[in-house]
Parts: structure tokens; C-alpha cells; sequence
């Protein structure tokens, strides 16, 4: 069956780890908009999600870096963090390893990819997970994109990413839904946390709605670093979802800039049709 | 690592070959410091909330100019 649902949005840390100390009147429409994601991809009935985002030197470092990297598992623990930071309470994700198998060999025809059995899920997946999937009854399939390390993919190459994915996924017989997440400009952990570079992040979005490939993989990493900050990095993760949509735009279901949560927030989602 | 900061903390320095200048700025969480010569902060935030630092001071350790901050301005 056709990929079903796509879209992507934030991950940032601060979303579950400080929700209680920010202004209700600066992050309500953030949970908002998430609780109208929730209901969407409900409505869509999926079987399995596909998951992009970056590990936060949870599951990956220095030492071995993968560009892209898949999860195999048939269970994900998670989150990585510590339950008194994140806020999220620890427990097991089920994956459904023979699908993800299945998607795995069919993206190889393009993109080399690395996997593992035993990938965590770190606050990457499991706050956006937290609100859209709460009863986490949904298996998940991980991908994870280097956005933390340099030499980072290219643009270009999270956009193939994409391409291959949703190749993979058009194949199987399952109803399957895509999130990217990640983004969109922040500073995390740094001195500059909490600064949101609200121009970056609008044309950043005004290309991702309108799918132009070109406009989005434009930036070259030190630009990023720049304009988006160190955080900017995870566009990444936008990117392939873009990329699985090649040929049909998305719709912005909110921006907003959420300094307590240092990122810039939105939702958009695309057309799968 | 974690555990065995708290328990074999010297020989954990030792084995990452830390100068008794990075020892005392991890040993004294100075943060800021550790930033500016080069530690992720995405790093440097998890181990900060395990000792305790609650976030504003966390990050106001890290508006703070170490060394390195110091000499440039
Ligand atoms: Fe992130």
C-alpha cells in the first residue's frame, strides 16, 4: 500500500522537560497543533511509522558515525534520558523488524545504509511519540541521520533518503505513516539556547510546504551552523520526508517560535497522494 | 562512565589523558569553560543535570566566559 501519511515536526527536549515552567500563552498553541497531528494521524490508521530524526550521543558517537543508520529491532527501549530530566517515563517501544527488514533492502538499491539491532530511542523519538502515538501502539521503524557530528550527509542525500524510503514503503502491504523530526533552528544546550531564528525557519518552511528541492538542500553547513544554529542541523530529518513527497507539496499547520523550549515549532504535513 | 566518575574518577582521567586544567573545570562543573574548549554541549548537558545543576544555572554556566572567551574579548 502507498505511504499513507507524512509529516514532520520538533523533538526538542525542552517540550516535556520544561512544559511546566513555560508561559501558557507562548506554548499552548505549540501542544495544540500536536494534538491536532495526534488526531490526524490516528484518523490515518497506521500500521507501522517510519521515523526519522538525529541522535543526541545517545546511540552514536565519534568512535563510528553512520550517515544514515536503520533500526532493526523488534523493541526499541526508550527514552535514553533520565526520567527526572525528560519527563518521560522509561518503557519499550515495539518495532516490527521483519518490515523494516523489508523497507532496508529495498532503500539499498540506492542509498547504503546502516543498521542495527539494538538502537534506543532518545528524546528524538519518544516526545514527539509522548503526544502522537501515547499509548505508543503504533510500532515504530528508526532512522537515524547524522546531524551531529561533522562531515554531515548532504542535503542532497537526506532528499534521496527520502526518495528511496518512499520507494521501500510503497512496496510493502502494510498502512504506513512517515515523521521526520527535529529542528527547526535552535541552539541546544549552548549559550545562545533559547534564540529562535524566526526568518531562517519561515523560508526554510515556505520551501518545504512548496517541495522545492532545490531551495532546500541549498544551504551549505556552515550557513546552517549560522543562521540556524547548531540545532539548524536537523532540517535533515525535513528533508527526507520532503523527499519521500517528491512531486506534491505539504501544508503549514502552525509555526511558532518557542523560546522556554529553544526551538522554533511547527507542523507541517505533506501530500502522500 | 557515569558510575565510574563517581567511583574511579582518577583512573578515568588518567585513561582519557585529561590535563589537571580539564580535570578541575569537569571537577568544578564549569561549564562555560568546557564549552568553549570544544565539549558538545549536548554532552555537556546531561552530565550537568546528573550533577544537579538545574537548568538556569546550567545555563547561565554557560553565558559565563571561561578562559578561552576571556583571552578573545
Ligand atoms: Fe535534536
Amino acid at each position: 500500500m502507498p505511504l499513507v501519511f507524512a509529516a514532520a515536526t520538533n523533538h526538542g527536549p525542552g517540550i516535556t522537560a520544561r512544559r511546566d515552567t513555560a508561559p501558557p500563552e507562548e506554548v499552548t498553541p505549540f501542544f495544540e497543533g500536536w494534538e491536532r497531528l495526534h488526531q490526524r494521524m490516528e484518523a490515518a490508521n497506521l500500521d507501522a511509522l517510519v521515523m526519522i530524526s538525529s541522535d543526541h550521543i545517545q546511540n552514536l558517537y565519534m568512535d563510528n558515525m553512520p550517515a544514515f543508520i536503520i533500526g532493526l529491532g523488534d523493541s526499541f527501549p526508550g527514552p535514553t534520558e533520565d526520567e527526572h530530566f525528560l519527563k518521560i517515563p522509561k518503557t519499550i517501544i515495539p518495532g516490527v523488524p521483519d518490515l523494516a527488514a523489508s523497507i532496508a533492502d529495498e532503500v539499498m538499491e540506492t542509498i547504503d545504509l546502516a543498521y542495527s539491532g539494538e538502537l534506543a530511542l532518545d528524546h528524538g523519538f519518544m516526545v514527539p511519540l509522548h503526544f502522537l502515538t501515547p499509548a505508543y501502539d503504533v510500532p515504530v521503524i528508526p532512522f537515524i541521520v547524522n546531524c551531529m557530528f561533522p562531515p554531515y550527509p548532504k542535503l542532497g542525500r537526506s532528499y534521496e533518503l527520502g526518495r528511496a524510503l518512499r520507494r521501500a514503503i510503497d512496496k510493502q502491504s502494510q498502512r504506513i505513516g512517515l515523521l521526520g523530526t527535529g529542528g527547526l533552528s535552535h541552539w541546544p544546550a549552548a549559550p545562545l539556547s533559547g534564540k529562535v531564528a524566526v526568518d531562517w525557519d519561515k523560508d526554510f518552511l515556505e520551501a518545504m510546504v512548496a517541495n522545492r528541492r532545490e531551495d532546500l538542500t541549498r544551504y551549505s553547513d556552515a550557513e546552517i551552523e549560522r543562521d540556524g544554529g547548531p540545532g539548524g542541523h536537523e532540517i535533515r530529518s525535513w528533508i527526507a520526508v520532503a523527499g519521500a513527497c517528491e512531486g506534491s507539496g505539504g501544508k503549514l499547520d502552525f509555526y511558532t517560535a518557542l523560546p522556554s523550549f529553544a526551538i522554533g515549532g511547527a507542523v507541517v504535513e505533506m501530500a502522500v497522494a | 562512565m557515569y558510575d565510574r566518575y563517581g567511583a574511579d574518577r582518577a583512573a578515568l582521567f588518567a585513561e582519557y589523558k585529561l590535563t589537571l586544567e580539564e580535570q578541575d573545570y569537569i571537577e568544578t562543573m564549569n561549564v562555560g569553560a568546557l564549552f568553549e574548549m570544544g565539549v558538545q554541549p549536548q554532552l555537556l548537558a546531561p552530565f550537568a543535570g546528573r550533577e544537579n545543576i538545574a537548568w538556569p544555572d546550567y545555563i547561565k554556566g554557560m553565558e559565563t566566559p571561561g578562559p578561552l572567551r576571556e583571552r578573545e574579548s
